[in-house]
């Protein structure tokens, strides 16, 4: 218990060495254990938000969805970021990859204390706080997944960055296409008059 | 020991908030919850049946308008309903289904108001009477207060091609308003006391819900159209507005203080676009084809003649 808590202060404080360890060590349930705390609080406090503007129903839909999909995104993109790593001359194991990915969603447990004190603010300037500083802890995430990618794989960070980017630019290619293909189809219901 | 510290202090503020969002939005929880106002649509040709099916629900059709009624008059959260009317009108049956409906939401104590937008004329002005308030903007076509039976005699075209039908039939006028022989006179009288008959009753309706003399109606129902502004002047609407005003109309009526929550049944999606490709397109882009050929030929009509020919 106590090494997994140096784990998680290094996470914070020291991410590079501590992801190497992590990688190092494959330590997958330590790893999992992180991964559902850090996706289950923040589903946590979305849950309690819609619940107050009376989204009862779709509160439900919002948390096992979000732990869903955080659970298929970590466990399918650790697979694709270990291919492309290796395919950019990396070397290293998808497991250590894995577990080092899980703890990098730590940082996302600090959107519930983000939430109550953006409560705090006047309500002129919550949004803007709140847009603020989770763009920060998804950016601190990403950060952490480069550091992960580059600890795991033995990698250069500009190496890292493009084993991050390269799956999101195939995504964003095909959604432009997709998108020039339905607005071309739309196109041609817009004369009338 | 430090690092522990630090942890262990995260874990605790962590737990803490959590506890403070829970606790907090138990408190916070509304007494007063602001009631939903549905708006229900009413699109195109009314005509009785279940619409078009697609994956992503069902569109048109009266069944489904009056489903979407009967769900708003179970659902204790809306108190009010908005009808958006863009209808020429249709069958009379199919009119009268949906304007009954209407009446036993209004009976249950819901709020429905109707919101005209460029045409809401004949079963479409039958069902905004069925409302407690309406809504036009200044140009929408409304009025045709008025019921006709369509026939045609193909008699002659048919000789023409060599095609002769002939019918076993039960009683003389079983085969009536059939388009390969004339009407009779005789028969010509049936169908006129039917429309007459159906005709009045729309005549009912009107001067029942617009509280009018009947003998005023009949002086306004002779089948014509009005324009928004000509409508408000004879008092067959009672004010100008969008769909917008017409809302925040049956929010006041509904006595729902703040801004209300809207509730769109059959609302459109982009996806509707691919899963079912023309339901979303309005029905009077298809009326000078497909849907005129889809109209039965002897239901009774209660729409201007003009559409339905």
């Amino acid at each position: 218990m106590g090494n997994f808590l140096d784990i998680l202060y290094d996470v914070l404080f020291h991410p590079a060495v501590a992801m190497r360890t992590i990688a190092s060590e494959k330590r997958l349930g330590y790893s999992l254990g992180v991964f559902l705390l850090s996706v289950f609080v923040p589903a946590w406090a979305s849950y309690f938000g819609l619940q107050s503007v009376d989204f009862s129903v779709v509160a439900w839909f919002v948390i096992i969805g979000q732990i869903l999909i955080s659970l298929v995104f970590w466990i399918v993109g650790a697979g694709f970021f270990g291919l492309i790593a290796e395919l950019l001359g990396g070397h290293g194991t998808a497991a250590g990859l894995l577990a080092a990915m899980g703890f990098s969603h730590f940082p996302r447990i600090f959107i519930a204390p983000l939430l109550v004190f953006a409560s705090l603010l006047p309500r002129t300037v919550q949004a803007l706080f709140l847009a603020l500083f989770v763009s920060v802890t998804v950016v601190w995430t990403l950060i952490l997944y480069i550091i992960a990618i580059r600890e795991a794989y033995l990698l250069s960070t500009l190496r890292a960055v493009m084993v991050l980017i390269t799956p999101l630019a195939v995504i964003f290619g095909i959604g432009i296409v997709i998108v020039v293909s339905v607005g071309t189809m739309l196109l041609q219901w817009l004369p009338w008059l | 020991m430090l690092k522990k510290l630090v942890i262990v202090f995260l874990v605790i503020v962590v737990l803490a908030c959590l506890t403070f969002i829970a606790a907090r939005n138990s408190d916070l929880k509304p007494a007063y919850k602001p009631g939903k106002i549905a708006v229900i649509y009413v699109d195109g040709v009314i005509m009785n049946g279940r619409g078009q099916s697609s994956l992503l629900g069902e569109r048109g059709g009266t069944d489904n308008i009056i489903r979407q009624l009967h769900d708003a008059l179970a659902d204790e959260t809306i108190k009010a309903i908005v009808l958006r009317i863009n209808s020429p009108g249709g069958s009379v049956t199919a009119t009268q289904e949906v304007g009954e409906e209407i009446k036993k939401v209004r009976a249950a104590g819901k709020i429905v108001v109707a919101s005209m937008g460029d045409i809401a004329a004949s079963g479409g002005y039958w069902l905004a009477v069925t409302t407690d308030r309406i809504y036009a903007n200044p140009t929408t076509l409304t009025g045709s207060i008025g019921v006709y039976m369509p026939y045609a005699n193909w008699q002659e075209l048919l000789q023409k091609i060599g095609i002769q039908q002939e019918k076993i039939k039960s009683g003389a006028h079983k085969d009536i308003l059939s388009p390969d022989r004339p009407i009779t006179d005789e028969e010509r009288k049936m169908i006129q006391t039917i429309v007459d008959q159906m005709y009045e009753q729309f005549v009912d309706i009107v001067a029942d819900g617009r509280k009018m003399d009947r003998q005023a109606v009949h002086q306004l129902a002779d089948g014509r159209i009005y324009t928004g502004i000509q409508a408000k002047e004879l008092g067959l609407v009672d004010d100008f507005g969008n769909l917008y005003d017409a809302i925040d109309g049956a929010a006041k009526m509904a006595g729902i203080r703040g801004k209300p929550q809207i509730k769109e049944y059959d609302k459109g999606s982009p996806l509707s676009l691919f899963f079912g490709a023309n339901e979303k397109i309005d029905l009077s882009m298809f009326f000078p084809t497909q849907l005129r050929q889809a109209l039965p030929t002897i239901t009774p009509l209660a729409m201007p003649v003009r559409w339905g020919e």
